[in-house]
């Protein structure tokens, strides 16, 4: 202490680092007196060496006091938190905080013995005082003479003011403490009305004059006393930290209050004379710094803070433990930093149910107040708040915990949206709020608002305002950033594997390996949305590999979207709710394990966590779109829908429909690029369209609500041009007047006129020829992924479009460019029926833009038309449209329904599954496949890997599909088509141009065969909420199915080798009993009967029952081992501790022990005659090969190993029957006589041994049962 | 007991058991299942629950049973309603079934009436 130096202020400043000193830092380090005496350009924190821990303030390198007065706050100090203490060193003032806090610090000088220095940007820096003492005992605050008497005003302070009105005195337990607000109120000398600060604060008086010394103080009485003026408000730190002490207060007035319209409350008044006392000890004080405890709604926290978010807004504590400051009025302490301990009384405890898990939210209200505790040791920045109100904080005010809660969790994600690559535009914080603030409008029921009465009202009738009245349960989805969300299931599934790994690790379970090759992408999981709770947001975005995906600044999800509107403007944020998350590549071992319901980390959001273990999965997250679950996140500024339709005006446009996409391919030739372009086929219809959109039109569009897509239509206006059609259509065919409907973005809509012009270049008079081409694109090409088959598009006409450019007319298999920068709109062509059958007005779409909406998925709640421009014309031109459309449809016509169903040897689904062996690719005698091409929709059963047989398809794979209640069988290189994003088991899917071979319900996918991915089902297993079945799930799931015959290991292998069309048997089990058991150390040959460690088990009969039959089942080594349970942990009880010391956990297992006695015996040969449990050791020999003694406890130890083999679990034994010449081989080989006729018994031996856990083998079961 | 003909405990979850439901009777043979909420040893009542019902259940007859509170248990017995509509099951067994995984087990119990009333209809036909 004495060496200590003294630092300035201005030091630190220049310093400009945080850093950390104490008095007695180092103090035996170096020569101190040196550096006390060195010049303060050694002192500078600067020179100190290397850090310790970057993350730690950093220490000074020798000890250090600062000197200076501590000062209540005042306005000299730039500091957006008005009230916190000031300390000055005389030369330079800086905010700080001070722990172990007295009154008589405030004036004194002080000689601050440990603290922290942060910098901080407005005010140059932040001090943290941990120790201090006082320099001088003289108290420079007061002229009083009594050390335990602090005016409030000491400039104005007379010891005997004789002021009649203010001799109110309070004294009692200070409960709790107001944030400093401003009240209009009148000053005394003048007229006008001045913005007075004050606070108020509640004390639980006790009714006796202070000094009466018979009372006992109960202190009962509730008592509101307001800080009035700007002097006594700034006494707010100090009494803040006095809230759970004892004080006294004299000198104060009494007022009345109107704090509602009918409600009064009589609160004392601070005066300029008013005293405050030091608090005593009294005995019933409470001790409530160790105390956490609740009342009713609010109570007292105390914990360390794991991280401060949003402004300060959200401070996270524990697992799953928010802080919520939201208001914006609250102080919020510049010392509560990640690290520190702080002390939160008065806080509303909130127990938050989401849809994604439970959150313990602590709400801030007026009567909450936080101290620090401790300081926290971290360099982490000190919390500034600019105390600036936007809406946003208005409107989060306004509402219940829980939805302010998840309202900054959807701003945090909002946060997300800024500096986006392709954005002309960048939103702005204040955008940010806004567009959060409309989002959550409209997510947020009114339930979830909540009524805020003011400052005094809520602060003084606490209970009666509705402060309390919480809504527990939020149905609110959780908005997360897309990182974060995939980061939750790697870490989820990392978990998994971990687990898995480590559990048959333990417990050397012999896995049972499939020789069936996969389709790796089939390993994938499907989880609904509804299981996951989760909204995501983002963009759409075709991304360098042709994928669609979801994007937003974190991260990017590849998309399935089969039902979007072709053009979708980039700028528009996406609300995606209704989702199938597909994971794919998962490994083999987890894959039949239910994954379980991880609860979302709110942490893990704002906060991302690094994987625990090294990533070795190579997961590929994709989604699922479910139906309409797809919406625009409503923006602020309306999105200019205007360009749009000014397109239209007076233009002319190609119609063509889409007969075919041609999948792009990777080739399998390396230095080959995957694709230079793709091709799509498509059907140029010879009429064009003129659009007459007027300027009125464009001025006036209409919104479109999602119940009204046909009534709304003003047939009457289409009524009136029908009787000129007609003659037009029936006369002429040259053109149709139709109704045009254009849907814009921001679901704008317009109707107007449009006609259709028979194309003039047509000389041969047909004018039902229609032209095919080839559309060329590249396969970045938003168009390419936008176009469906089957679909009609409309094109721009004019002298350099696609069509037009370059040549005067299409010939049949033109090729024709497409740049990415054209546009195109998805058409649907409906007629109107009104004309020809008087009073119907059905509308029959015969060309739905979307072809897929007919068959969707059941749930689907009304197959809404989603086409950018529908086209009604009279029904009299259906037949001119319909021989266009017809041709097409024949190409296309679904084979399975065509065919005779008699004649096709069908199989049906579980007689798929029945055959185990895999399907073989049908030979073809000609070189290149023939057929004819089918295009069928089915739902995806299984995709297996096929023995390629000659014909060059080096990975080539077998789709079992079915339809129309068919398994369909599709043969081709499914990995070289891309696009295939989640496709796999469980997915409906139109395959396209499929070359039938003949008979069988088989086909080949050939390259130009395509893949259209429909709808997504969940396949997965139920979910488990319970985190105790984890372990249960960790066990491989054993299905009979995946057993294959192995060549038997061990001694019975050479003797078995003749019996290869031995009949393996499966069969789960219990061990009965023990016959024989022939122990001995590990021969030479570590390949040979290994079992974890040096023994050896060369031989051991076991009987086994499986509850209908019982089998003396022999097996040898490992699984024989397991049948002994040699790696499990012996029971405690069992071992005498002095004797066998459990260090680690190899020792406490039974091969340990075992291991010692077989080393000393060298060959042990356990005979039981008994066969039944409790005739077990009846009949026992143990026969050593050593020429010792067996000891007592040896033997003991050994009827123990048998005895815990009988009482194991169930076994799923694959064995094979024994004959004669194989037992005689093994008797001669073991050189033991294994007895087998004395009982009579089925020998078998055992192939493989695995521990099988019922409840997953049940689950695996019953969805066995509810699938068939 | 005097009742010489009992009736096999048909499986049922406690969802099962309100009062318009065709277990809801006097003296119907049931086996349910349910965490042990709470156990009187005055009157040998004790509480399962399962989600969010809950049922009495009578142990009188039961001798060698320990009750856990927060096991899950499995009762065969008559249900008995009392006055006042509510019902009690007369425990004529019960047994400690922690570990039970309820998903499955009213999985199952499903299954199996599906079993047995195609057993049953075919039995008919026959």
């Amino acid at each position: 202490m004495e060496n200590a130096t003294i630092i300035t202020i201005t030091e630190l400043l220049n310093g400009g680092r945080a850093v950390t000193g104490s008095s007695s830092l180092f103090s035996s380090a170096g020569s101190p007196t040196a550096h006390s005496s060195s010049e303060s350009s050694s002192r500078n924190p600067k020179s100190r060496p290397g850090a310790i821990n970057s993350d730690f303030i950093a220490p000074l390198n020798h000890p250090a006091v600062i000197i200076g007065t501590l000062a209540l706050p005042s306005k000299t100090l730039k500091c957006p938190n008005r009230y916190c203490f000031r300390f000055s060193d005389g030369d330079v003032t800086v905010c700080c905080d001070i722990l172990r806090f007295e009154i008589r610090a405030i004036g004194s000088k002080i000689c601050v013995l440990s603290w922290n220095f942060i910098p901080m940007k407005p005010c140059g820096g932040f001090l943290e005082i941990i120790k201090w003492k006082l320099v001088d005992s003289g108290n420079l605050l007061s002229r009083c003479s009594s050390n335990s008497l602090f005016p409030l005003n000491p400039s104005l302070w007379l010891s005997d003011n004789g002021d009649r009105k203010s001799r109110y005195s309070v004294h009692g337990l200070l409960e709790s403490i107001s944030p400093v607000s401003v009240v209009p109120c009148k000053d005394g000398k003048s007229d006008d009305s001045v913005n007075l600060p004050g606070f108020l604060v509640h004390i639980m008086a006790c009714e006796c004059r202070r000094n009466a010394i018979d009372c006992g103080h109960s202190f009962e009485k509730s008592v509101f006393v307001y800080f009035y003026g700007s002097v006594a408000a700034s006494w707010h730190p100090a009494i803040t930290k006095l809230v759970g002490r004892n004080v006294a207060l004299s000198g104060l007035k009494k007022k009345l209050v109107y704090i509602r319209k009918c409600d009064s409350l009589l609160v004392f008044v601070t005066t300029e004379i008013s005293v405050l006392h030091s608090p005593w000890i009294s005995k019933k004080q409470r001790v409530s710094n160790t105390v956490v405890e609740k009342k009713g709604n609010c109570g007292s926290y105390l914990g360390f803070v794991k991280g401060v978010y949003m402004k300060g807004k959200l401070v996270e504590m524990d697992e799953d433990v928010w802080l919520l400051l939201t208001d914006q009025i609250l102080n919020k302490s510049h010392s509560i930093r990640t690290g520190s301990l702080i002390f939160i009384r008065n806080v509303h405890f909130v127990n938050s149910k989401f849809s994604w898990g439970e959150v313990l939210i602590l709400g801030a209200c007026f009567k909450t107040s936080i101290t620090v505790e401790i300081f926290s040791p971290f360099e982490r920045s000190c919390l500034v708040d600019s105390c600036r109100q936007t809406s946003l904080s208005r409107f989060i005010e306004s509402l219940s915990f829980p939805a302010r809660f998840w309202t900054l969790l959807v701003r945090f994600c909002f946060h997300k949206f800024d500096r986006m690559p392709s954005d002309k535009e960048i939103l702005t914080s204040h955008q940010k709020d806004e567009l959060t603030k409309m989002y959550a409008e409209s997510h947020i029921t009114p339930s979830m608002f909540q009524h805020r009465c003011g400052l005094f009202t809520e602060f003084c009738m606490h209970e009666s305002c509705g402060c309390n009245s919480e809504t527990r349960d939020c149905n609110l989805k959780l908005v997360m950033p897309i990182s974060s969300f995939i980061h939750h299931y790697k870490v989820m599934l990392n978990d998994l594997l971990s687990q898995i790994k480590n559990f048959s690790a333990s417990n050397c379970l012999s896995h049972p390996s499939s020789t069936r090759k996969r389709y790796s992408h089939t390993n994938k999981k499907t989880v609904r949305s509804e299981d996951i709770g989760v909204i995501l947001l983002g963009r759409l975005k075709i991304s360098s590999s042709g994928r669609l995906q979801l994007y937003d600044r974190t991260s990017s999800i590849d998309v399935l979207s089969p039902d979007l509107l072709s053009d979708r403007n980039a700028c528009t944020i996406f609300e995606v709710s209704d989702f199938y998350l597909i994971v794919e590549g998962i490994p083999e071992s987890i894959l039949h394990v239910p994954f379980l319901r991880n609860p979302l980390r709110c942490s893990s959001m704002v906060n991302p966590t690094p994987l625990a273990i090294e990533n070795t999965l190579t997961l590929h997250f994709s989604l699922s779109f479910g139906a309409a679950s797809c919406k625009n996140v409503p923006m602020y500024h309306s999105l200019d829908w205007r360009p749009d339709l000014s397109e239209f005006k007076g233009a002319m446009f190609h119609l063509f429909r889409v007969t075919h996409k041609f999948p792009i391919l990777k080739y399998a030739h390396q230095g080959m690029p995957d694709c230079t372009s793709v091709f799509i086929e498509a059907v140029i219809i010879p009429w064009d369209l003129i659009c007459t959109v007027t300027e009125e039109d464009t001025a006036a569009p209409y919104f479109e609500e999602c119940n009204t897509s046909q009534e709304i239509r003003p047939l009457k206006r289409l009524k009136t041009n029908n009787a000129l059609q007609r003659e037009r259509v029936s006369s002429v065919l040259r053109e149709i007047s139709c109704q045009m409907t254009i849907r814009c973005v921001s679901s704008h809509c317009l109707m107007t006129e449009a006609t259709l012009f028979n194309l003039k270049e047509n000389k041969s008079g047909n004018m039902y020829n229609a032209k095919r081409v080839l559309l060329e694109f590249i396969p970045e090409c938003k168009n390419y992924n936008a176009l469906q088959i089957g679909s009609c598009y409309l094109m721009k006409h004019d002298t350099n479009d696609s069509f037009c450019v370059g040549r005067s007319f299409i010939i049949n298999n033109d090729k024709i460019n497409f740049g990415p920068e054209i546009r195109l709109w998805s058409v649907e062509l409906s007629f109107d029926e009104v004309l020809t059958r008087d009073g119907s007005m059905d509308v029959y779409p015969l060309v739905s833009s979307q072809p897929s909406l007919a068959v969707k998925q059941q749930n689907v709640s009304s197959p809404q038309s989603c086409s950018d421009v529908s086209l009604f014309l009279p029904y009299d031109s259906k037949r001119l449209f319909s021989v266009y459309l017809k041709d097409l449809e024949e190409l296309n016509k679904p084979v399975a329904a065509e065919k005779d169903k008699n004649n096709l040897s069908c199989c049906t689904q579980s007689e798929m599954i029945m055959h185990a062996e895999p399907s073989r690719l049908p030979l073809s005698n000609s070189l290149f496949p023939e057929g004819n091409l089918a295009t069928f929709r089915g739902d995806v059963v299984e995709v297996d890997a096929v023995d390629s047989c000659g014909i060059d398809v080096s990975s080539s794979y077998c789709i079992y599909v079915l339809v129309n209640d068919q398994i369909v069988k599709i043969f081709g290189p499914l990995r070289r088509h891309s696009y295939l994003t989640g496709f796999g088991p469980g997915v409906n899917a139109t395959f396209y141009r499929i070359l039938g071979t003949g008979g069988e319900n088989r086909f080949l996918l050939t390259s130009a065969s395509f893949i259209k991915i429909n709808s997504q089902k969940a396949l997965d297993d139920p979910h488990l909420e319970k985190s105790t079945h984890r372990a249960a799930l960790c066990l491989p799931r054993i299905t009979p199915q995946e057993y294959v015959p192995c060549i038997l290991s061990g001694p019975a292998s050479n003797s078995s080798s003749g019996n290869k069309d031995n009949q393996e048997i499966n069969f789960a089990c219990k061990v009965v009993s023990v016959r024989l058991l022939v122990l001995q150390m590990r021969s030479d040959d570590p390949s040979e009967n290994e079992c974890g460690k040096s023994i050896d088990i060369p031989l051991a009969g076991f009987v086994v029952d499986d509850g209908s039959s019982t089998y003396l089942c022999w097996v040898s080594g490992k699984r024989a081992c397991s049948f002994l349970r040699l790696h499990e942990e012996l029971p405690e009880k069992d071992i005498d501790v002095a004797q066998w010391i459990r260090k680690d956990s190899s020792r406490s297992s039974t091969a340990y022990h075992l291991e010692k006695i077989v080393r000393v015996h060298k060959r042990i040969i356990i005979k039981c005659n008994g066969s039944q449990i409790d005739t077990l050791f009846h009949d026992i020999t143990i026969t050593v090969a050593s020429h010792q003694l067996l000891t007592n406890s040896e033997d003991e130890f050994l009827k123990l190993v048998i005895l815990n083999a009988t009482s194991g679990p169930i076994w799923e034994v694959a064995a094979s029957s024994m004959d004669n010449e194989m037992i005689e081989h093994l008797e001669r080989e073991q050189s033991v006589k294994m007895e087998t006729l004395k009982l009579n018994l089925q020998n078998i031996w055992g192939n493989e041994v695995c521990q099988v856990d019922p409840l997953v083998r049940a689950w695996s079961l019953l969805q066995g049962l509810l699938n068939t | 007991m005097a009742n010489s003909q009992i009736e096999p405990g048909a499986p049922i979850t406690l969802q099962e058991l309100y009062p318009s439901s065709p277990f809801y009777k006097e003296a119907v043979s049931l086996r349910v299942t349910g965490m042990l909420r709470g156990y009187s040893n005055e009157t040998a009542l004790c509480v399962i629950e399962d989600g969010n019902k809950s049922l009495k259940i009578n142990t009188q007859n039961l001798s060698d049973l320990s009750f856990k509170i927060g096991s899950i248990y499995q009762f065969i017995g008559e249900l008995h309603i009392e006055p006042n509509n509510e019902a009690i099951l007369q425990a004529r067994t019960g047994r400690n079934v922690d570990g039970i995984d309820m998903n499955l087990y009213r999985k199952t119990i499903e299954l199996l009436r599906q079993f047995l009333q195609v057993e049953d209809n075919s039995n008919m036909v026959e």
